[in-house]
């Protein structure tokens, strides 16, 4: 995905910073003292990589802003309470809009699937289509998921709408892991009181979105998570309807599918849930903590080990990144999965106190896959991004940040980073009213991270990363098992023992993964002799390579992997021999010019030896002749 | 200014935003906009659709849905401060008097967390009166549920231990859900969409907060 990308980068940024200056000297006065002025903060080892504005922005009106991120090959899509825009990060430093599709209702979170994106409504809309209003709860109104086919990602199509009960605050895809040609959608929402329809305990709603017939979309389960069955008698509301409980529902599910886990963020409680079976869910353990006020979301840890919450202290509406609020309150909380239950294992706030004309609270974020750390990149409104190395959970250290200073105003509602996620080596961060932000993590920690090779990544379905180029391949011994392997061109093949050689390796098209990153191995000695990208008809081109010597006779392997295409591999051997009669010529004329030396090596001292003993014999007849 | 040195300035202008637009175009890096003008897709609705034109802008541009600040959202937000006040005083004599040890956590939330809301409200109604003079808002002023009175502040006042705690659960769960039926009577009504979110926040915090109180109020000892 990333081959060719940066070329032009440094020559454009030179231009840029040209061009910049001269629109800097002519605005600065009267139009863009706001911005410049605005400069983010920006910490070690962070790289501000390209920004685009929000394509819907209105001014400061807040049915405009943007939420959440997903991703899908090539392209990242931004919801937005008035839609959602499509952007192609073929090159993550300049960001080209595709499309913006007009189609309101918040909180538009949303996900991709496939030529699919999901994005799910929670404001009570006057009915399903794009040109719907808003209307009051107590109305007859739509809420729900909306699904449109972006296979012509300029013109999006729609192509279903599905109502839920309370709508979908956010929902969470979960793949079917009997069936690569459906998924499933947890629709995460709660209870709002005196509602139409919602009211009441909102039960966990399960969708099944088939791909090839989204039309089709249809809830296909209903799950009840609390077990407080009491819950929710008369003097558990307000005579208007409104509950006065937490466990109406959940706000946020982060499923990890590889592990057969989800962690469910649910206002006032945080679940731990089996999803061994997706349309089954178990909660296998419900915790609350008094330090916690709001169970936003939650991260796992690559291994599953870990989880960190978020607490959405406020609702995004006030500062909670302040010295009246301290390190304590709104705090991420890092719990330990142990075999006995989660145990909390520390807490992390946001270090750098904000203004009180800002929002800041805990707000979505995801794991930067490093490997053997839980490092994770969050947002926290108008705190800005903040990356942060939890692997120790009592004693989190913030590695760097992205913050922008305050409006010199307070916003009216909420405002800032709703959340950022690192995909194929960036940091992507969508900001309410500015729009997108690219960043780049430079510090050589992230160097695994940044060569993972996402191909998509709904940010609360966690992949399990694996890196697979970190360990040398393994090479069968049987002759039947390595033939089908040996399909790795290596020039020339044979060689004389030497102490350094160059051979070139490649492979037709199809071998690799389209793109990928693949190592050429030397196996004698586990190095990696050389990284290429594989083609986009899945070649290797031409690449050589320098074998570490010295080279005994003997037969070696030279293995290509891909990270993609791994465990598979492409193999070569070369045959070092000490003569071999096809290559006579070559062979001879390399002792023509090696060996003459070598000879002088042997000669030089015997003719200093014969020398010696000839000066010896010398003296000796002329003393005798004295 | 004068009109030579106006003209000249926009001219400036111009020139400096068309640089501007030159170095969005070229795929900047760093923090040069993208100002691409954006053609908006507008989808036409899958088949089945649950359309209803009734709520949707008319011709002449009216609508029977949500929009602009109404009065009804003045009215709530206006209430709301003072009643998130009231909260806050109350909150603000926990401390030397409060015994159980959540309590005086919760106690503690609430006030510096209902102080920031009702800053944040302050600042909103400031803004609209500033731009609309007209826009009294206690002429719509809504009863407010759930009123911690003077009294009760006078009486917490002089309280201290398991009675403090009383009194304070007690005054705090009903003013608590007075602010979730101020919320509902907004969320019942037409307004501007981001006033029904807050008012959607304020009692999402309030329940969970009833719901913790509940907890204490359990276990408390009687007095």
């Amino acid at each position: 995905m990333r081959a060719g990308r940066a070329a032009s980068r440094a020559r454009s940024a030179t231009a840029c910073l040209v061009a910049l200056g001269v629109a800097a000297v002519l605005l600065a006065p009267p139009a863009l003292a706001a911005s410049a002025e605005r400069e983010p903060s920006i910490g070690p080892g962070l790289e501000w990589v390209a920004h685009r504005d929000n394509p819907f922005r209105q001014g400061d009106d807040a049915d405009f802003i943007n939420s959440d991120l997903a991703f899908t090959g090539d392209y990242l899509v931004q919801g937005n309470y008035a839609g959602f825009s499509i952007w192609d990060i073929a090159d993550p430093a300049a960001p080209e809009l595709v499309s913006a599709v007009s189609c309101p209702g918040g909180q538009g979170d949303i996900s991709t699937v496939g030529d699919l994106v999901l994005i799910s409504i929670d404001e009570t809309m006057s009915d399903d289509s794009c040109e719907a209003a808003r209307v009051p709860e107590t109305t007859e109104n739509w809420e729900g998921l909306r699904v449109f086919d972006i296979s012509d990602p300029r013109a999006p199509r729609y192509a279903a709408a599905v109502r839920t009960r309370c709508g979908g605050h956010t929902h969470t895809v979960v793949p079917d892991p009997a069936s690569a040609d459906r998924v499933f959608v947890y629709m995460n929402a709660y209870s709002r009181g005196a509602s139409l329809n919602c009211t009441g305990r909102n039960p966990l709603q399960i969708m099944e979105v088939p791909l090839a017939a989204p039309e089709d979309a249809a809830i296909v389960g209903e799950l009840d998570l609390f077990d407080d069955e009491t819950a929710f008698g008369p003097e558990d509301r307000v005579p208007g309807g409104a509950e006065t409980r937490s466990t109406t529902g959940c706000h946020d599910i982060t499923a990890y599918p590889a592990k057969g886990l989800a962690v469910a963020a649910c206002r006032g409680d945080g679940l731990l849930l089996s999803i061994a079976d997706p349309l089954a869910p178990v909660v296998l353990q419900r915790v609350r903590d008094p330090a916690v006020t709001f169970w936003h979301s939650g991260i796992f840890d690559n291994d599953a080990t870990r989880i960190v919450f978020q607490d959405e202290l406020g609702d995004g509406f006030i500062n909670t990144c302040s010295p009246a609020f301290g390190a304590d309150r709104g705090a991420d909380a890092v719990w330990l999965i142990q075999p006995d239950g989660l145990v909390k294992a520390g807490t992390y706030k946001l270090p750098r106190a904000q203004s009180d004309l800002e929002k800041c609270v805990a707000h979505s974020g995801g794991l930067v896959p490093v490997p053997g750390r839980f490092i994770i990149a969050q947002a926290w409104l108008e705190g800005g991004v903040s990356v942060v190395d939890l692997t120790d959970p009592a004693a989190p250290v913030e590695l760097t940040w992205f913050d922008r200073p305050d409006y010199g105003y307070s916003m009216d509602y909420t405002a800032g980073i709703w959340s950022v996620y690192h995909y194929d080596g960036y940091l992507y961060a969508s900001d309410m009213y500015e729009g997108l932000e690219v960043l780049r993590l430079t510090d050589p920690v992230f160097a695994d991270a940044a060569r993972y090779d996402d191909t998509g990544l709904n940010p609360q379905t966690q992949p399990a990363y694996s890196w697979v180029w970190r360990a040398a391949p393994v090479v069968p011994t049987a002759a039947a098992e390595r033939a089908p392997l040996e399909t790795l061109s290596v020039e020339p093949a044979a060689i004389e023992p030497t102490d350094a050689a160059e051979v070139t390796v490649s492979l037709p098209p199809g071998s690799l993964t389209p793109g990928e990153t693949a190592d050429v191995w030397w196996m004698p000695t586990q190095a990696v002799l050389a990284t290429a990208a594989a083609g986009a008809d899945g070649s290797l081109a031409a690449t050589t390579v320098a074998l570490p010597g010295p080279l005994e006779p003997g037969r070696y392997d030279i293995v290509v992997r891909g990270d993609a295409s791994a465990p598979r591999i492409a193999l070569a051997s070369v045959v070092v021999a000490s003569s071999s009669p096809q290559h006579a010529p070559d062979a001879a004329e390399t002792r023509a010019t090696g060996g003459s030396a070598w000879w002088l090596l042997v000669l030089l001292p015997f003719g200093v030896a014969l020398a010696y003993h000839a000066a010896i014999a010398w003296r000796r007849r002329r003393r005798v002749a004295r | 200014m004068t009109p030579t040195i106006r003209a000249a300035a926009v001219r400036a202008f111009g020139i400096a935003v068309a640089t501007l637009m030159a170095v969005g175009a070229s795929g900047c890096t760093g923090p040069a906009p993208d100002p691409s003008g954006t053609d908006f897709v507008t989808p036409a609705p899958p088949d089945g659709a649950e359309s209803d034109d009734s709520a949707r802008p008319d011709a002449d541009g009216t609508t029977t849905g949500d929009g602009e600040t109404t009065s009804a959202d003045v009215a709530f937000i206006a209430t709301m401060v003072e009643h998130h006040e009231q909260a806050v005083e109350l909150a603000e004599l926990a401390p030397g008097r409060v015994a159980d040890p959540e309590l005086a956590d919760l106690a503690g939330l609430i006030a510096v967390t209902q102080a920031a809301e009702a800053e944040s409200m302050r600042g909103w109604l400031e803004r609209r009166r500033s731009a609309d003079d007209a826009a009294a808002g206690h002429e719509h002023a809504e009863s407010m549920a759930g009123e911690i009175s003077r009294s009760t502040i006078d009486r917490a006042a002089e309280l201290e231990g398991g009675a403090f705690d009383r009194l304070f659960v007690s005054a705090m769960i009903p003013h608590h859900r007075g602010a979730l039926l101020m919320s509902e009577a907004r969320l019942a009504e037409s307004g501007d969409p981001a006033v029904a979110r807050w008012a959607r926040a304020i009692a999402t915090s309030q329940a969970l907060e009833i719901d913790r109180l509940l907890e204490i109020e359990a276990r408390l000892p009687a007095g």
